[in-house]
């Protein structure tokens, strides 16, 4: 039996339940000759929701918290306590037993490991079974209860308005959870990250995470300077904003003061295709395209432009975040109300004129917010920098040499060989939590920057 | 002051604000044409783009094949005396009834060596389509048949080369003339590759297909449309007709609109910790990544469908209020519905976002070497952006033109996402 035939079988009943609450209170209507106070449709859902409700919170209850408790349990015998030394040995221990649980094991596994791992198995079923007999009894009993209340004058409409409204409040909880869960996450294994390497190193002037082999062993944890993979990043994202702030906004000002109708027709889903390609495609075609081309012209030109140049991955991105600049730019543009700009133009001003002292001033916060913006979704921006940038940091101001990013060496990290628990693995970690600070305090800033500009301008 | 004086003053300033005016009007021209070049420019980028990829793919979808008379002799099919069961169709040797029919052709052809060279006019994967052709029409065995078979990579990018214009490309001249002598009695003949439709991924670039990396995409978008429009709904419905104004309502919504601003990559993070390491769910599967690409998608959704549900007007609501309906009937049962052509168009738009989307799944391992098609959401797979970067990783030229290939099937499903979209905006976006 699985989580989902437990999830079957809760339906199962309340299934049943909805039709016995249902029946039983057209029978009732019939037998006292009474008009029910709320549909006897709506007695079966009230049933039918809290025969269900105990299996689907036991059920998640047991995805959530079984591993932990049953980790705990597997490891809580004498002997295995006495091979941990430290925290590490701990995971690694873990990691083995589950690579023997899922079928995976790669070598003759340790006797130990293997026992713990069968008094995790046992303990698993016999919990499951145990869960599984729990929740339908409580699937069963609350039906019956709920049963027990629904008799005619019982007002099922509004407790199911209430029900419907509190499982309409928790699903947008989830979206909470979700950003918490990606701060909790992070910080965690930040926080094990440090326990492998100093907070002081990173620092330093280096960026090469030692091949996952031999940390524990006593081996060197690599350098974790971070300044080469931030400088490498910023210059990325300087040329691409570079490129895209005044393309962009130029773009958003001929879309919103000079085209006519028919241009804006062509010219927005235009934007929308640029918008909607694929970052990966992007990748595609500052490999196949923009590097060559710029390795050929650099060679023309007597430069030595590297084929893994920041200025080809930075172009390319910078034409990537265009539409989204000039969307949000126009937005902008768009949000200074129009008498203002109608009186600049009665006053004899031209187009031009108006644009430059009145609209970029009153958009300027909006535009800038659309900037702030555009640069955070550079700096996560993965797979353009993955493909057209290097791989090893390189601590430089240059453009036409290679560098490589953040984001890049969190998928190095955590592609190919997986050894979970080694510095370089939960060096992806604390790059992510960089990361998410970093676009946070931009996107905060940008979102307030925005929401400011826009009160003040409806005032 | 005097008359003609000044007449003169007013000529000189008339003629200065004519000069100023013209000059005014030279810059706002200069600036509606610097708006129209940056327009110009973004377009004649997405052509530049969308143009060299195409032209890339034209020969991963085109391959040249050859005529060759395969005579299924039905020795090639016995095993313990039985004749043409489905066992000795699926393991006749293949690679020599394609050098027999090959050596049939080039009678001449008598020297050892010369032989070996033949038979490198046919793809190694021509074997495998030839089996599939003959498990599909059995009666063959025991006749001589016309089948057209794909020609190897070498003869291909050869081919391909000479299409475009001067040889570059260098092969052995015996081969170069017998191709020449097949294009003469024309056995030779360029066609749509159909098997790149129907295959997963292999080591060889022309055995290649997309089909794995397909259903990959379509069970992972599966998982996320199931999670992410029903509680992104429920979400948007719950912040825009129950929420009470309240300061953790605005934190709420502070939330959902930074969450939208999350580099994608740190999802792949989360799925990572949360749902492989500590859920233990199955890694690299369609049920993982759907479910963090569930939670990327959320925030989009949620603020489309709060647009659709707020554009819903309140006279609606407020008749079903006044006719007796409680505020959850009114909601459900008129609010919504208007609003979900509404909620259909983000959460397309969403979908195709989801289905371009690739780092957050090469965090959870969706980026392998996969040749089996998955069949259900708990199998290991790979999606389409991620088999494009596999392919587009490889220093095989053959494999960046599966690349491209694979984007142009990307692309198109992409467009049609969109104008679904479009449509439904348009169709359904009527004044109540």
């Amino acid at each position: 039996m699985t989580l989902l035939h437990l999830l079957g079988f809760g339906l199962i009943i309340s299934g049943s339940f909805f039709l016995i609450s249902r029946f039983r209170l057209n029978a009732l209507a019939l037998q006292q000759d009474r008009v029910p106070r709320s549909l006897p449709r709506l007695h079966g859902l009230y049933a039918g929701c809290f025969a269900f409700a105990p299996v689907l919170v036991l059920a998640t209850l047991w995805a959530v918290f079984a591993p932990s408790v049953l980790e705990a349990l597997a490891l809580n015998t004498a002997e295995t306590q006495s091979v941990f030394v430290d925290a590490l040995t701990r995971r690694q221990f873990l990691a083995e037993l589950y690579s023997i649980l899922e079928g995976q094991a790669l070598r003759q596994p340790d006797p130990l490991v293997l026992q713990a791992a069968q008094t995790y198995a046992k303990a698993k079923a016999i919990s499951f079974q145990a869960v599984s007999v729990l929740a339908l009894a409580c699937s069963i009993a609350a039906g019956i209860w709920a049963l027990k209340r629904s008799t005619l004058g019982f007002n099922a409409h509004s407790r199911l308005d209430r029900l419907t409204t509190r499982a309409l409040l928790f699903c947008s909880g989830i979206v909470v959870a979700a950003t918490l869960a990606i701060l909790v996450s992070l910080l965690l294994e930040t926080l094990r990250f440090f326990e492998l390497v100093n907070p002081a190193s990173l620092l330093g002037a280096g960026w090469s995470p030692q091949s996952s082999l031999g940390d524990s062993q006593g081996g060197g944890v690599g350098d974790y300077g971070v300044a080469a993979l931030l400088a490498g990043t910023a210059i990325i994202s300087l040329v691409a904003i570079a490129l895209a702030a005044p393309l962009g906004l130029m773009v958003a000002m001929y879309l919103s003061q000079y085209a006519n109708r028919s241009a804006r027709r062509v010219a927005k889903p235009l934007l929308e295709v640029l918008a909607g390609i694929p970052t990966v495609v992007y990748g595609f075609f500052a490999v196949l395209v923009v590097a060559p081309a710029l390795r050929g012209a650099g060679q023309g030109l007597g430069l030595d432009i590297s084929a893994q140049s920041a200025l080809a991955a930075g172009l390319v991105m910078g034409v990537m975040i265009t539409p989204y600049v000039s969307s949000l730019c126009e937005d902008a543009i768009s949000a200074v109300p129009a008498k203002i700009r109608d009186g600049s133009l009665a006053l004899g001003a031209t187009r031009a004129e108006t644009i430059w002292r009145v609209l970029l001033p009153s958009a300027l916060p909006g535009i800038s917010s659309a900037f702030l913006l555009a640069i955070s979704r550079t700096i996560g921006e993965t797979m353009i920098v993955l493909m057209a940038a290097g791989l090893a940091a390189n601590l430089t101001a240059n453009p036409l040499e290679s560098v490589t990013t953040v984001t890049v060496q969190i998928v190095q990290a955590l592609t190919g060989e997986l050894q979970f628990d080694s510095a370089k693995t939960l060096s992806a970690f604390m790059l992510g939590m960089i990361l998410f600070i970093l676009t946070l305090f931009m996107n905060i800033t940008a979102l307030a920057l925005r929401r400011r500009h826009q009160r003040k301008v409806q005032r | 002051m005097t008359k003609p004086d000044m007449a003169g003053t007013t000529a000189a300033s008339s003629a200065r604000k004519h000069r100023h005016l013209k000059r005014r009007n030279l810059t706002n021209a200069a600036l509606k044409f610097a708006g129209l070049s940056a327009l110009m420019l973004a377009g004649a980028i997405t052509l530049l783009l969308i143009g060299t990829i195409f032209w890339r793919a034209v020969p991963a979808f085109l391959q040249h094949q050859v005529k060759l008379d395969v005579d299924f002799a039905q020795a090639a099919f016995e095993s313990d005396g039985a004749i043409g069961s489905r066992d000795t169709m699926i393991y006749a040797n293949y690679g020599e009834l394609i050098g027999k029919a090959l050596e049939a052709t080039f009678v001449q052809v008598a020297d050892e060596r010369d032989k070996q060279t033949l038979r490198a006019i046919v793809s190694p994967s021509a074997r495998a389509e030839l089996r599939d052709t003959l498990l599909a029409n059995p009666e063959w065995i025991g006749t001589r048949q016309s089948v057209w078979l794909p020609v190897s990579s070498r003869v291909e990018s050869f081919l391909h080369s000479s299409a475009d214009g001067p040889n570059t490309r260098s092969l052995a001249p015996q081969l170069q003339q017998w191709l020449a002598a097949l294009e003469r009695s024309d056995a030779t003949r360029r066609s749509f590759r159909l098997p790149f439709f129907k295959r997963g991924d292999s080591r060889r670039p022309q055995g290649a297909g997309i089909l794995g990396a397909l259903s990959g995409s379509v069970l992972t978008l599966m998982v996320t449309f199931a999670l992410s429009f029903p509680i992104g709904l429920a979400s948007a419905v719950y912040l825009e007709e129950f929420a009470p104004k309240s300061r953790w309502i605005d934190l709420l919504e502070v939330n959902i609109n930074n969450l939208a601003a999350v580099p994608s990559i740190l999802f792949g993070l989360l799925g990572l910790a949360v749902f492989i390491n500590v859920f233990h769910l199955p890694r690299a599967t369609p049920l993982v990544g759907g479910m963090t690409l569930a939670l990327m998608t959320l925030p989009t959704i949620i603020i489309a469908a709060r647009a659709a549900i707020a554009a819903v007007p309140n006279s609606l609501k407020d008749a079903a209020l006044s006719l007796g309906a409680s505020p959850v009937q009114a909601v459900f049962h008129h609010v919504v519905p208007q609003a979900i052509p509404g909620v259909m168009t983000g959460t397309i738009l969403a979908m195709a976002q989801a289905l371009g989307e690739t780092a957050p799944l090469l965090m959870i391992g969706m980026l392998a070497f996969i040749v089996d098609v998955p069949g259900s959401v708990t199998d290991v797979a790979t999606t389409l952006p991620a088999q494009i970067f596999l392919w587009a990783e490889s220093p095989n030229k053959a494999f960046s033109q599966n690349a491209a290939a694979a984007i142009t099937v990307l692309l198109l499903i992409l467009f049609l996402l969109n104008s679904i979209a479009v449509y439904l905006r348009n169709r359904f976006e009527r004044p109540i």
